[in-house]
């Protein structure tokens, strides 16, 4: 039977496509978290200086909303935010999977657990854009100006069907887990 | 478990060590330890052969049913 590979090069030799996988994850991580962090910077740092809520991050102008209520951009850009922040969250619980799992003995306790924490994230960024939009949608209504808002609020449906197939993966891989258990002790 | 596995009896009346009847059953010694301590889920049929050759017995001697007391 073959070994457990331990060491990165092992790894590499062994199973190439997986951490050819798990450096493009690093890098979207990597960029989330610039998102994320970009966004949180010049969200606080607008409360200071408003004209810096003209380009909150690539283009997002949210100042004629600063202006006419500051609450309502406030809310609005905390839950801008709280979804960068759990597509970044989203991301390093793959790497996680990623650096953990093995091929050869490929279903355990731990990624299954991580697996259905992945499903879980990913239901919290479906509810939080449904959210966000609705509360934009509601703004647009009462005569609030948010320019370019929709391209940062889509995708809700999308995370909703992506949190189930995640979570059927997640009951079929924690049945895997047993099987493995059962087949590690038949001798 | 209900079944119990009496490895170690047979082995001791044959006067058979762990390591010997590893090498005799094609066996590595820990899948031997799952099955002498009755942590083994499952035995397959060629396993259970492979041990009445070595151990020259019939699988009722290596096999007990005990019920479980609830």
């Amino acid at each position: 039977m073959k070994s457990t590979p331990t060491s990165w090069k092992e790894k590499w030799s062994q199973q190439p496509t997986l951490m050819l996988i798990t450096v493009i994850i690093w890098s979207i991580f990597i960029g989330l978290c610039i998102q994320a962090g970009t966004l949180l910077f010049t969200f606080v740092y607008s409360f200071f200086k408003p004209t810096v809520a003209q380009d909150l991050y690539e283009g997002l102008n949210l100042y004629p909303l600063f202006q006419q209520d500051v609450w309502s951009y406030g809310g609005i850009v905390t839950l801008i935010l709280s979804i960068a922040i759990l597509k970044a969250q989203l991301f390093y619980t793959m790497i996680r999977i990623f650096l953990k799992i093995d091929l050869i003995h490929p279903f355990s306790k731990e990624i299954a657990k991580l697996i259905s924490t992945l499903s879980y994230i990913a239901f919290e960024i479906g509810v939080f854009l449904a959210m966000a939009k609705g509360c934009a949608n509601w703004l647009i209504k009462r005569s609030f100006e948010l320019e370019g808002i929709q391209t940062y609020l889509s995708g809700a449906f999308e995370y909703f069907l992506l949190s189930a197939l995640i979570f059927a993966i997640a009951q079929v891989f924690k049945r895997g887990v047993e099987i493995q258990a059962e087949n590690e002790l038949t001798v | 478990m209900a079944i119990v596995v009496n490895l170690d009896v047979m082995m001791a009346k044959r006067k058979m060590s762990l390591n010997e009847l590893s090498e005799k059953v094609d066996l590595t010694l820990s899948n031997l330890s799952i099955l002498k301590t009755g942590k083994a889920k499952a035995i397959r049929f060629s396993t259970l052969a492979a041990l009445c050759k070595a151990l020259d017995c019939q699988p009722g001697d290596l096999l007990e049913y005990e019920p479980e007391t609830t």
